[in-house]
């Protein structure tokens, strides 16, 4: 079995951006924290599927704001700082499926004090904030597809050219470099650059 | 050695240069450059934010997907211990119904002091041999509730062999019989004359469902062990 990280080593963690440790925080993080998410949807009425999809959400604005330096542990304890950000997520969801008065006023009622100085201002901040995932995936899907040929799996040009049947490699070439312009486009828009 | 200067070109030669994968030549031109056109750093520091930010979409899938794995997993989980939850509550309730099928008492009808059991009686005019048929009948019922099988048998049987008894007493006395008979072992006659009842469309003495089931299951339970 391993070995609980603390607060202190999972910000630490995702800060040191590689996979195998990202993932094993992910891991620990969906231990510690799913069985309150899911009893919060559950007590609103929310499925299994809603609750899964909020907990998805979370951890993705998580770890995008401990890079970002949103986060800090001086603050609040991550199960709560997690905790705050699910509930407005959740709220969000919500008030999106146009059931927002009967949910948020039996939410509201039921809703306790936490052991936390205030998780919901820090995320208000961010209340509509979008993952990165999510604006990658306003991408055209043959950008999405040469920017993670070249970027990700790092396939030279002469195999994207083969791969996307492309005439020759500067076509690849001047397909990679139009996505990387769309992209920095989208960073812009959404001020990530 | 010569700058790109078309903007793709020089793309790939900032990504180039980030990558390592210039000779140690061209980077040294490279870094020249840097130096003296402020435009190419700023450059160089944008490409820099795309890989960065490209670079944490990938480790967000990858940390998404293990989310997804840990999900599907914990709901695959959850199906199997319902499953295990209801056979198990399903186990038990068979388990109980056949505890209850095995030991609670059958009941029959009851019919005590009931002067009809014979054809045409009339308690103040019977026959000696309809008193007697009578009698043996309540004695049997009597002798089953003290557990004295073997005596029960002996006056239901003399009951059964009566041939004016109404319908309705008789299959009384053969319900009452095939029970004496049951508990004193003979599993072989208490069948045949359950059988007799089993696809009955046209009795007269209401034996319950349940109380049939029991009658059913101990045959069968006896026979077994």
């Amino acid at each position: 079995m391993k070995k609980s990280l603390s607060d202190q080593q999972i910000v630490e963690g995702l800060l040191l951006k590689q996979e195998r440790l990202t993932n094993q925080i992910v891991s620990q993080l969906y231990q510690d924290n799913k069985g309150r998410i899911k009893q919060m949807v559950f007590k609103c009425g929310g499925s299994l599927q809603d609750a899964e999809d909020v907990f998805q959400e979370v951890i993705l604005i998580f770890i995008e704001n401990v890079w970002q330096k949103k986060f800090s542990i001086q603050n609040a304890k991550i199960s709560t700082y997690i905790y705050g950000i699910a509930e407005k997520v959740w709220l969000k969801k919500i008030q999106k499926n146009s059931r927002e008065k009967e949910y948020i006023t039996l939410y509201q009622g039921e809703k306790q004090e936490d052991d936390f100085t205030d998780p919901h201002k820090q995320y208000t901040e961010n209340e509509e904030q979008e993952t990165l995932i999510s604006i990658f995936n306003l991408l055209k899907p043959e950008t999405k597809d040469v920017l993670n040929a070249f970027y990700k799996y790092r396939h030279s040009m002469q195999e994207i050219a083969t791969h996307l049947n492309l005439t020759s490699i500067d076509s690849a070439k001047m397909r990679k470099y139009r996505g990387v312009q769309e992209w920095k486009q989208l960073l812009i828009d959404f001020k990530l650059i | 050695m010569k700058r790109p200067t078309d903007k793709a070109e020089e793309h790939d030669w900032i990504e180039q240069y980030l990558f390592g994968k210039m000779t140690k030549e061209e980077a040294v031109f490279f870094e020249n450059e840097l130096k003296n056109d402020k435009n190419l750093t700023k450059e160089m520091e944008n490409v820099q934010q795309i890989h960065k930010r490209i670079q944490e979409v990938f480790l967000e899938q990858n940390a998404l997907n293990t989310l997804k794995k840990l999900q599907a997993l914990d709901r695959r989980r959850t199906t199997v211990f319902k499953v295990f939850k209801y056979a198990g509550f399903l186990a038990a309730a068979c388990a109980a119904f056949i505890v209850y099928l095995s030991s609670s008492p059958t009941q029959f009808p009851n019919s005590e002091n009931d002067f009809t059991v014979v054809r045409k009686a009339n308690p103040t005019s019977m026959t000696p041999q309809q008193h007697y048929v009578f009698d043996q009948f309540f004695e049997g019922q009597a002798h089953i509730a003290e557990g004295q099988y073997t005596l029960a048998i002996k006056n239901l049987e003399t009951v059964v062999q009566f041939n004016d008894l109404r319908p309705y007493f008789r299959e009384a006395a053969q319900w009452h019989l095939a029970f004496a008979y049951l508990k004193n072992g003979d599993t072989v006659r208490a069948e045949q004359l359950y059988l007799q009842f089993s696809n009955c469309l046209d009795c007269e003495y209401p034996v319950s469902k349940i109380d049939r089931w029991k009658v059913w299951w101990q045959i069968q339970y006896t026979k077994l062990f």
